[in-house]
């Protein structure tokens, strides 16, 4: 276990010294999640985004997602998100608001089970194909893969996990060559986040994590804490 | 199950059907508008305008000259001074140029040299220059607008001054224009919102755009004012991921 972290944290570290800090962001959200059945759930959130380094409010988002469980080791899952920011084009529609869309749909495995670790390490394995639309942005698809690691420690209220996720936008650049329009894509993003789900009871959970922005772009690399507040308001047995 | 299922997957639609945004001309799009700027250049042209301010009689020698100029293949001047009471010929007899003789007296005062020069000079002229008189500044206009050889004072100590230089009318041929702004506004809007350069084919492109409709201009001057007025073509973008011909902008430089 402690190889694997070793081995996680030299790669973050490698990955991210060579560039330089943009800005560091704070997420804050509460949510909810319900057992609809054995195989069902639901979650919906609300989430506030601050740019701490400019001191502004950066954007807020409502997601609802539902899980299907195909087995004990896959699900797939389907989320909608609504997100409102300020709008740089307020004088072409009149509104200070700008709002996107996102729809995504997802697999999530777990393999703990089959390669045995699951009494020592959780691994969760997520794909998910992403569709975001903008108002006066170009609309952006996405195919993420994320890794995430859980150690089974013996403490029942800290469950720390590392991850690391790839964003491959499948749309990256769009450009005109000679009369013909050209699309393409690029890895654009790595994120890596460090952090703690701490369950308070069987019904309350916070998390929160370190995460790091490392952009394949000419942007700088981002920080991000996150906080979140989660409630579950049932359990179907 | 199946209508948990149903139930999650219409109430994302709906959901997002309730706040999804409707796209309007503008930036975050697809497509591109093209067109070329083609233009002519006319300008009008200038007279040359000489300025000679002369001196009194006892500032010049028998046989001083100064020199002025016509248009190429027009004719060339020199104006001497004569005194009468030399007996020897003080003409210098300039080879190609016409010579303008000059009676006065050591005598005279800059006024009286003024009115002998201008009077010896408006009599030789053949239309090329027209000549004006202020106190003893003689001013020479050049009838046509065409580049002129500048005139010089010769051996005499007068001022002579070209105070502008004479342009020749630009005619043009309508040809591409190169790296000349052009303008696009989104929509009704009344202000650009972006700005492209034509290319050395006077080509220009505004791409990333969103379906919807758009003014294009780019700036001539009017012929008789000289002012600089749009020159404008509209046009809509109907689909996706299209290049919109917006066509020719014709503007006079």
């Amino acid at each position: 276990m402690r190889i694997l972290f070793s081995i996680f944290l030299s790669v973050l570290f490698y990955g991210t010294s060579f560039s330089q800090l943009g800005a560091i962001y704070n997420r804050t959200s509460i949510g909810g999640k319900i057992n609809a059945t054995k195989k069902l759930s639901f979650s919906a959130e609300v989430q506030g985004r601050w740019n701490i380094t400019e001191r502004s409010f950066s954007k807020s988002l409502f997601t609802i997602e539902s899980k299907f469980a195909i087995n004990k080791s896959i699900k797939a899952g389907l989320l909608y998100r609504n997100s409102w920011q300020t709008n740089d084009y307020a004088l072409l529609d009149g509104k200070k608001q700008m709002t996107s869309q996102r729809i995504a749909f997802g697999l999530q495995l777990e393999p703990s089970n089959w390669i045995k670790t699951d009494k020592f390490l959780a691994i969760q394995l997520s794909s998910r194909i992403q569709f975001e639309s903008f108002k006066f942005k170009r609309d952006q698809w996405y195919w993420r893969n994320k890794l995430t690691l859980k150690p089974q420690l013996k403490s029942k209220l800290i469950k720390p996990f590392v991850s690391a996720e790839l964003f491959y936008r499948t749309n990256q650049y769009y450009f005109l060559s000679g009369d013909e329009f050209v699309t393409e894509g690029l890895m654009n993003e790595i994120r890596y986040t460090i952090g703690t789900d701490i369950k308070l009871n069987s019904s309350n959970e916070i998390n929160l994590g370190l995460m790091l922005r490392d952009y394949r772009t000419a942007r700088n690399t981002d920080l991000v804490i996150n906080l979140s507040y989660v409630h579950d308001f049932g359990k179907k047995k | 199950m199946k209508s948990y299922l149903k139930i999650s997957l219409f109430s994302l639609l709906f959901v997002g059907g309730l706040t999804s945004c409707k796209k309007v001309a503008g930036p975050g799009g697809t497509s591109a508008i093209r067109g070329t700027v083609v233009g002519v250049n006319n300008s009008t042209g200038e007279s040359e305008t000489i300025d000679i301010t002369v001196k009194q009689g006892n500032d010049i020698e028998h046989g001083d000259y100064f020199l002025f100029n016509g248009p190429a293949g027009g004719t060339l001047y020199y104006v001497w001074y004569n005194n009468p009471t030399w007996v020897s010929n003080g003409d210098p007899q300039l080879q190609g140029r016409t010579g303008i003789q000059v009676n006065f007296n050591y005598s005279d005062s800059n006024l009286e040299i003024a009115n002998a020069t201008l009077t010896a000079i408006e009599a030789a002229l053949n239309g090329d220059f027209t000549i004006s008189q202020n106190n003893d500044i003689l001013t020479l206009v050049s009838a046509a607008h065409t580049e002129i050889t500048d005139a010089d004072n010769g051996t005499t100590n007068f001022n002579v001054d070209v105070t502008n230089q004479g342009k020749a009318d630009v005619n043009g041929t309508e040809m591409a224009i190169t790296d000349e702004k052009v303008y696009l506004i989104y929509g009704d809007g009344t202000v650009f919102n972006d700005i492209a350069r034509t290319g050395a084919d006077g080509k220009f492109t505004f791409e990333g755009l969103q379906i919807g409709k758009y003014k294009v201009y780019a700036l001539s001057k009017d012929a008789t004012t000289g002012e600089m007025v749009p020159v404008y073509q509209e046009i809509e973008i109907k689909e996706k991921a299209t290049v919109n011909e917006v066509g020719v902008l014709s503007i006079l430089q």
